[in-house]
C-alpha cells in the first residue's frame, strides 16, 4: 500500500514537473535576492495621435519588474538634471540606468557595454555613433535630427529664414563637422555668413513663420517638424539639409540612448536589460510620434509605416544618417563646446540683430571664449 | 461614595455649560475678513446723494427691485434718483420707513421669498479620496469631488463679465464666520495671488446662478454654512469657464503672477510637461517646465515664457 502511495506521488510531481516544462521560459535570468533598479528618463511632449511617452515607458518599467519579481524605479527628470548628472555635477544616489537626451555624450560613470549588448541588434550607423574608444557606452534609442523647415507654398517669394540663436543646433550643426570648428575665427565666419545668407535675426520666428513673413526656419528639431505639420493646414513643408558657409548643406544627427550607470557585478545585468527595453520602447515612439527612425533593426519598419514621411523623406533622412559619421563626444568635450556656446550666444544675437557691429561682435566673441575656455 | 457622586455634579454641569455657550456664541464669533476680500463687499448702508453714489451692490439692488417690479430702468451701478424712488417704494409696502437708505433691514426684506433649490444630492460623503471643490464659472455651479466622485453641486454666483471670477487652481487658506451681512454668514479666503477672492454666503440670494460678484463666488448661506464645515484650510479649489483677454504680446518669467501664467501653466501640462497647479506664480516647476519644452522644440534652454512658447503652446484663442 506505501508503495502504490508513493508511486502516486511520484507520478504527480513527474506530472507538475512536465507541465513545468511546457510554459515559455522567462525571457531574464530570475534575480537572486532583492534587486531595485532606479532609472532616470526624460519627458515627452503629448503630441495628437501619439500615445503619452511616460505612460508607455512605465508600463515597459512596470512589466520588466513583475516580471523578474524586482523593483523598478523609473524616475522622470528634467533634461538639466540629467545633463547634471552625467557631468558629474550631482550630489545624490546615482540612478543605474539613464536616458541620454537628444544631446548625448559619454558621461561620468558611464559603463561600457560592449559585453553586454548585442551591437549588430541596432542600426550599424546607430550602434556606431555610441562606441567610443572602441567601446559601446550606450544603447541606442533613435536617430534625432535637424533639419532647416521651408514653407513651399510660398515658392521663392520669401527667401527670408529665422533662425534659432538660442538653440543647441544652431552652433552645432554648422560645427560639428567639416571644415569649421570650435574657435572663434570659425564661428564669427560661420555668424557672418547667417547674416549675409538670411539676413538679421527676425523674431518671433514661429509666429512670422505662421504668418508666411519667413520661408524657412533652422534649426528644426522632429518635435518642431511634427509640431509645424500638425498645426498647418494648407501649407506645404518641406524637410531640408541645413546649409553651412562652406556649401555642403546637411542633416545635423545624434542618437539619443541609455547609457547604464551601474557597475554592480550582481546587479548590473539586469539594469542593461532595463536600458535595452527602454530604449526600445523609446525609438518605437519616436518613430510614431516625431518621424524619428528606431535604433532597434527589428523596429525599422514602424519608421517606413507609422512616421508620416513619404518614401523620399524616409530615404533622404535614413540616407543623409548613414552616411553622416555621426560620433558621440565625451564629457570633456561636450563641456567644452557647451561653455563656448552659452559663452557666445549673447554675442551673437547682438550681432544678428544688429545691434554691434562686426569689429566690436569679433572682440566679444574673442573675449568671451577667452573667458570660458583656454583658446 | 455618594459624597464623590455629588462632588462630581457640579463639574459636570459647569463643563456642560461651557459648552452650551460655545455652541451658541460659536457661529457669531467673527473672524475678520481679509482686507484683500473685503473690498468686493461691503455693509454700510447705501444712501441717497447727489451726485448719486456708484457701487458694486446698487447692480443687484436694481436686479432685485425689478424682479419685484418697483424699478424699470438701466441696471447699472449707479444709485440714482430713479433706484431710491424704487426703494422708497419698496419699503412702504414691506412697513419700512421710506428714506432710501438701503441697510441690513432692507436687503434682508428684498431677500424675503427667495428659495434655495433643493439640492442634486444627498448620498453620504465618500470617506476615501481628496476632497476638493471646483467652480463651473459657465454654468455657475460648485461641485464638490471625493476623489473621482462628484458629491454634491451647489448653485452659485459668479463675477460678472467685467470682473470675471480668476480661473485657475487655488487653495483655501483662510477662512471664517460672519454675521450675515454682504459676505453672508460664512467665508472662505482663495490665494489667487493678484487680488482677494473666495467663496461666501451673501445677503443677495436672488443673485445666485447669475453673473453677479466683482469675482467672489457667492453662496446661499445655508450652502456655504454646510460646505464650511467639511472643507478644510488648505482644500484646492479648481475654477474653470470664462476668462478676460489675456496678453502674450511680452514675454515673461520667473516672478510673473497672473491669468497669463495660469494659462500658460495649463499649457505645459497639457503638452505634457507638469508646471506645478495652474495658480498663476511663474515659480521653480513652472520655469523647469518652460525650460524642457523650449529644449525639446530647439528654441533655446532657459526659463523665460516667449512669443515663440506662446505660438508653440497655442495658449491664445482658449
Amino acid at each position: 500500500m506505501r508503495s502504490e502511495v508513493a508511486a502516486a506521488m511520484v507520478l504527480v510531481v513527474a506530472v507538475l514537473l512536465c507541465g513545468c516544462k511546457t510554459q515559455t521560459p522567462l525571457p531574464y535570468e530570475v534575480p537572486p535576492g532583492d534587486i531595485k533598479i532606479v532609472a532616470w528618463d526624460a519627458k515627452e511632449p503629448h503630441l495628437p495621435g501619439a500615445p503619452p511617452y511616460s505612460e508607455l515607458a512605465t508600463l515597459v518599467a512596470e512589466d520588466y519588474a513583475k516580471t523578474l519579481g524586482i523593483t523598478v524605479d523609473l524616475e522622470f527628470k528634467p533634461r538639466q538634471q540629467i545633463e547634471d548628472l552625467l557631468l558629474g555635477d550631482y550630489q545624490g544616489e546615482i540612478p543605474s540606468v539613464v536616458f541620454s537626451t537628444e544631446w548625448p555624450f559619454v558621461g561620468i560613470g558611464t559603463q561600457d557595454l560592449t559585453e553586454m549588448v548585442e551591437a549588430d541588434d541596432y542600426l550599424e550607423a546607430a550602434a556606431g555613433f555610441w562606441m567610443y574608444d572602441g567601446r559601446l557606452m550606450g544603447i541606442p534609442a533613435y536617430v534625432h535630427w535637424l533639419c532647416l523647415a521651408k514653407r513651399a507654398d510660398l515658392g521663392n517669394s520669401s527667401p527670408n529664414a529665422g533662425y534659432f540663436i538660442y538653440s543647441p543646433g544652431f552652433l552645432h550643426s554648422a560645427l560639428d563637422y567639416g571644415n569649421l570648428d570650435w574657435v572663434p575665427e570659425d564661428i564669427c565666419t560661420y555668424v557672418e555668413w547667417v547674416k549675409q545668407t538670411y539676413g538679421l535675426c527676425q523674431e518671433p520666428v514661429l509666429d512670422l513663420w505662421e504668418q508666411g513673413r519667413i520661408g524657412m526656419m533652422y534649426p528644426v528639431t522632429p518635435h518642431l517638424f511634427k509640431w509645424i505639420r500638425l498645426s498647418e493646414k494648407d501649407l506645404d513643408t518641406e524637410m531640408l539639409p541645413i546649409d553651412n558657409p562652406e556649401g555642403t548643406p546637411r542633416f545635423y544627427f545624434s542618437v539619443p540612448g541609455y547609457v547604464v550607470m551601474d557597475g554592480n557585478e550582481q546587479t548590473m545585468k539586469y539594469a542593461v536589460e532595463l536600458a535595452k527595453l527602454l530604449a526600445a520602447n523609446r525609438g518605437r515612439w519616436a518613430a510614431r510620434a516625431i518621424g524619428c527612425i528606431p535604433a532597434y533593426v527589428s523596429d525599422t519598419p514602424l519608421f517606413d509605416l507609422e512616421s508620416g514621411f513619404d518614401r523620399d523623406e524616409r530615404l533622404k533622412l535614413m540616407s543623409s544618417f548613414l552616411q553622416s559619421q555621426a560620433r558621440i563626444t565625451d564629457w570633456v568635450t561636450y563641456s567644452r563646446k557647451t561653455h563656448v556656446r552659452l559663452g557666445v550666444n549673447r554675442a551673437i544675437e547682438e550681432y544678428l540683430s544688429g545691434s554691434v557691429s562686426r569689429e566690436q561682435f569679433e572682440q566679444r566673441i574673442y573675449d568671451a571664449l577667452k573667458s570660458h575656455t583656454n583658446q | 461614595m455618594p459624597g464623590k457622586a455629588q462632588s462630581r455634579l457640579p463639574q459636570s454641569g459647569f463643563l456642560l455649560m461651557i459648552l452650551v455657550i460655545a455652541l451658541a456664541v460659536g457661529p457669531t464669533v467673527k473672524h475678520q475678513v481679509p482686507a484683500a476680500l473685503s473690498v468686493h463687499e461691503t455693509d454700510e448702508p447705501l444712501l441717497p446723494s447727489d451726485p448719486p453714489v456708484i457701487r458694486h451692490d446698487v447692480y443687484d439692488l436694481k436686479v432685485r427691485l425689478t424682479q419685484l417690479g418697483f424699478y424699470s430702468g438701466p441696471l447699472d451701478e449707479t444709485y440714482d434718483v430713479e433706484a431710491v424712488k424704487a426703494v422708497r417704494a419698496f419699503q412702504e409696502s414691506y412697513w419700512l420707513e421710506p428714506n432710501g437708505i438701503v441697510d441690513q433691514t432692507t436687503w434682508k426684506a428684498l431677500a424675503v421669498g427667495v428659495s434655495r433649490p433643493a439640492h442634486t444630492s444627498s448620498k453620504p460623503l465618500p470617506e476615501e479620496g481628496e476632497l476638493y471643490l471646483e467652480v463651473d464659472t459657465e454654468l455657475a455651479e460648485l461641485r464638490v469631488w471625493v476623489g473621482d466622485t462628484l458629491w454634491k453641486t451647489y448653485p452659485v454666483a459668479v463675477g460678472k463679465w467685467s470682473t470675471l471670477t480668476p480661473v485657475g487652481e487655488w487653495k483655501i487658506v483662510d477662512k471664517g464666520y460672519e454675521s450675515g451681512g454682504a459676505f453672508g454668514t460664512r467665508w472662505m479666503a482663495l490665494d489667487v495671488p493678484w487680488g482677494g477672492y473666495g467663496i461666501h454666503g451673501t445677503n443677495r440670494p436672488w443673485s445666485i446662478g447669475t453673473y453677479a460678484s466683482l469675482g467672489c463666488v457667492r453662496m446661499f448661506n445655508e450652502d456655504i454654512e454646510e460646505l464650511y464645515e467639511l472643507v478644510p484650510i488648505g482644500t484646492r479649489v479648481i475654477i474653470t469657464g470664462y476668462r478676460p483677454p489675456l496678453d502674450f504680446g511680452k514675454p515673461f518669467g520667473p516672478g510673473t503672477i497672473g491669468p497669463e501664467v495660469v494659462r500658460l501653466q495649463e499649457a505645459l501640462r497639457e503638452f505634457g510637461f507638469d508646471a506645478g497647479p495652474a495658480d498663476g506664480r511663474y515659480g521653480p516647476l513652472t520655469e523647469q517646465a518652460v525650460q524642457e519644452v523650449r529644449e525639446v522644440f530647439g528654441l533655446g534652454r532657459d526659463g523665460w515664457a516667449s512669443r515663440d512658447l506662446f505660438v508653440l503652446l497655442q495658449v491664445e484663442g482658449q
